[in-house]
């Protein structure tokens, strides 16, 4: 009996060790994001599906509340427990670069593989001409309109041609103040927006110098969300839509500044109560230029420390090639060219409000801008821009935009240059 | 040979004490360890970030008292958030400590139904804080808000309660006495702890309900209205999820508290060691004023029932 319960122990054994080694064939990666329950359960079947077409590679995945996201990956940096593949978003990871936590990736990317996405998405997540992440999905801003308030004014749809002038005039025809309607909602977009409206940011991150002072279509912009506001009054003075009873879902408005990541909700919301569609933002005459597009573009890392980046990398490219599109990781636009420009993804629109997919594409690949919000640019957008934004529009003071411009330089140079500590 | 080998009563009274005072710190060792690796250490670590340039990510540098001269001579939003959180402070916690003391005195009279509305009044305190943030948002609300609603049945044009600079703190004030339920459940059981003999004697001598009130209920209720001012104090220096919610701060930053502040200069900003400095001046700040309250409250405060 010992005989026997000493063989079927040593048998065990030896079954536990061979599995062991071959589970150590295969290189472990962990994989970190963030996202809502939904989201990440889908990330997790997607992992799992990989998982299962890989005899090498091996990936765990882990999400994060995104509201805690920034917390856990400095205590990640920190801690030197950085995962292998991080997500990152681009208006953040410059920041993280910087600090060397991420492998440069040019070297992985070879030109077929970069011909996969459009050259703005790439550019929007290099530092210093290093990419350091690749993009899986964005968000980008355009102008939702209201076909019924339209008819209703008897005037035609805007299309992609409209000039600023024209939609300053559409705006001042489609506003009511009988009626209590605005001809266009704008709201807190306008804090964003103004930095840089025409492609010439009011600051240069590279030389942390700012350029508010003396940029003709900073000031060109800034004057026109003025007249906008306070002297035509064709849009509500708030920030916030919350402060008015809800945005362009309402019915309200002929026309709204909306963001990609709004179309979801719009399309439940608004149901068959009225028409509606999205057309791109407009073209200044005078400097030739449409008004740019933030790119809110979420995308993978990898931690300088991984001893796998060979491996992470093919991970990557899988994921932002072949698999976001399927997922519904905070419902952003695919990234990869191939899969946008199909006809399958382009005719289908999951039960949601068929609108005009081909704004986005254009929105992306021609007047996207990269934009950053870490570190001391983020101070300077969040203690130096916003504010004075607010105050001037909301009519707090008598500022003028010249010292609202003033103000917007010397506060903000004052925060570049004493931005070591 | 027997009396030699008994024990003096002194020493046994010491191998007990002493077996007291063994068992004591056996029992409170689990708390003891907690509170110095979760609470000291991250604060003795805290003090060392503030004295440091540091990001979050690589390792601090000491700069010694430079966060701090930069906080208190430089720093204007800084400043700002001082004020704002003060004057927070200065409003919410009288408004919070006396709607809780007139809620507890109403339910103290033994009515039908009283215990319901303990439960009611006290239903937001143990509800998700941001989920009762997000429907204030909704009666705040300009257009279809209810406090619009019912002022404009009055005649009264409301105003844009969150977004105008002017009304955004009043909001917030207004909405944290929704929060006042755990006061009031303090000050209910404080009430409830005064002898009924000292109101009935109070009566026969013809003392009116307001002489109680203010000779008997007062001095007696002292203490738990000491405790309570100091707990919203301390409560509103820390106030954050309010502000983050409802109004990120703004607008025109007329809400950015020092809680946002520390937030945003440690993960937005990725000055860590600043942030530190930021929490350790909030820190002073209360116990300063803390102990100002203990101190100058010391002689109003009746400890004897």
């Amino acid at each position: 009996m010992r005989k026997f319960v000493a063989i079927m122990l040593v048998l065990i054994m030896t079954l536990s060790f061979a599995t062991m080694a071959v589970a150590e064939e295969k290189v472990e990666l962990q994989f970190t994001l963030w996202g809502t329950n939904e989201g990440l359960s889908s990330v997790f079947d997607l992992v799992d599906q990989y998982n299962d077409s890989q005899d090498a590679i091996h990936v765990t995945v882990s999400g994060v509340e995104s509201s805690v996201y920034f917390q856990k990956l400095n205590a990640f940096f920190s801690s030197n427990t950085a995962p292998d593949i991080i997500q990152v978003a681009a208006d953040y990871g410059n920041e993280y670069t910087a600090k060397g936590v991420f492998a440069p990736l040019d070297d992985f990317l070879t030109d077929e593989l970069a011909g996969t996405w459009a050259e703005s998405l790439l550019d929007s997540l290099r530092t210093d001409d290093v990419l350091y992440a690749i993009p899986i999905g964005v968000q980008n801003s355009f102008i939702a309109y209201n076909k019924n308030l339209f008819d209703e004014a008897g005037l035609e749809y805007p299309t992609n041609d409209l000039t600023e002038t024209e939609l300053l005039d559409l705006a001042k025809q489609l506003t009511d103040s009988d009626k209590g309607q605005y001809g266009i909602l704008v709201a807190g977009n306008v804090k964003e927006m103004v930095r840089d409206m025409y492609g010439d940011y009011c600051y240069d991150w590279d030389t942390n110098t700012m350029t508010a002072e003396g940029n003709e279509s900073f000031k060109h912009g800034l004057q026109m969300f003025y007249d906008m506001f306070v002297t035509d009054k064709v849009t509500p003075a708030v920030m916030s839509t919350a402060d008015i009873g809800g945005g362009f879902e309402t019915g309200k408005y002929p026309m709204a500044i909306i963001h990609y990541w709004d179309i979801a909700s719009l399309s439940t919301t608004i149901g068959d109560s009225f028409d509606w569609d999205i057309v791109q933002f407009p073209i200044n005459e005078e400097y030739g230029v449409r008004w740019t597009s933030p790119l809110y573009v979420q995308a993978l890392s990898i931690a300088e420390q991984s001893e796998h980046k060979t491996e992470a990398f093919e991970f990557i490219k899988w994921w932002a090639t072949q698999t976001a599109p399927q997922t519904s990781m905070a419902d952003s636009f695919p990234v990869s060219i191939g899969i946008y420009s199909s006809d399958e993804y382009m005719n289908t629109y999951n039960e949601g409000h068929a609108y005009d997919k081909q704004v986005v594409i254009d929105t992306i690949e021609e007047q996207g801008v990269a934009w950053w919000n870490c570190g001391t640019i983020a101070e300077i957008n969040s203690n130096v821009i916003e504010p004075a934004v607010e105050k001037l529009l909301l009519q707090v003071s008598d500022e003028t935009v010249d010292e609202t411009i003033a103000t917007i330089q010397s506060k903000g140079q004052q925060m570049f240059d004493m931005s070591d500590y | 040979m027997g009396e030699a080998r008994a024990k003096s009563p002194r020493r046994t009274a010491g191998i007990i004490q002493r077996r007291n005072d063994i068992n004591f710190y056996i029992c409170i060792l689990p708390w003891l360890l907690g509170f110095l690796g979760f609470t000291i250490g991250p604060m003795l670590y805290s003090l060392y970030g503030a004295l440091s340039k540091w990001d979050g990510v690589t390792a601090p540098t000491f700069v010694g008292m430079n966060n701090f001269i930069r906080l208190l001579t430089f720093d204007e939003l800084f400043k700002k958030s001082l004020v704002n959180t003060f004057k927070y402070v200065i409003l919410s916690v009288p408004t919070s400590v006396l709607l809780a003391l007139f809620l507890a005195f109403m339910l103290n009279s033994k009515h039908k139904g009283a215990g319901i509305f303990q439960v009611i009044f006290y239903f937001p305190s143990v509800s998700a804080g941001i989920a009762v943030y997000i429907v204030w948002i909704w009666l705040f609300n300009s257009e279809l808000g209810i406090f619009n609603y019912l002022l404009s049945i009055l005649g009264i044009s409301g105003p844009n309660w969150l977004g105008d600079p002017r009304w955004s703190m009043p909001a917030i004030v207004i909405m944290n006495l929704t929060f006042c339920g755990s006061s009031m459940l303090i000050f209910l059981a404080g009430l409830k702890q005064i002898p009924t003999q000292y109101y009935e004697a109070a009566t026969i001598d013809g003392a009116s309900a307001a002489r109680q009130f203010r000779s008997i209920t007062l001095p007696l209720l002292s203490p738990t209205i000491l405790f309570n001012g100091i707990m919203a104090m301390i409560g509103s220096f820390q106030i954050f999820g309010q502000a983050l919610i409802l109004t990120e701060g703004g607008p025109i930053q007329s809400t950015y508290v020092m809680g946002l502040f520390i937030y945003d200069y440690a993960f937005l900003y990725g000055k860590f060691g600043y942030s530190c400095a930021a929490s350790w001046v909030q820190f002073v700040i209360l116990m300063i004023i803390s102990l100002f309250v203990m101190k100058a409250s010391g002689k109003h405060v009746n400890y004897v029932m």
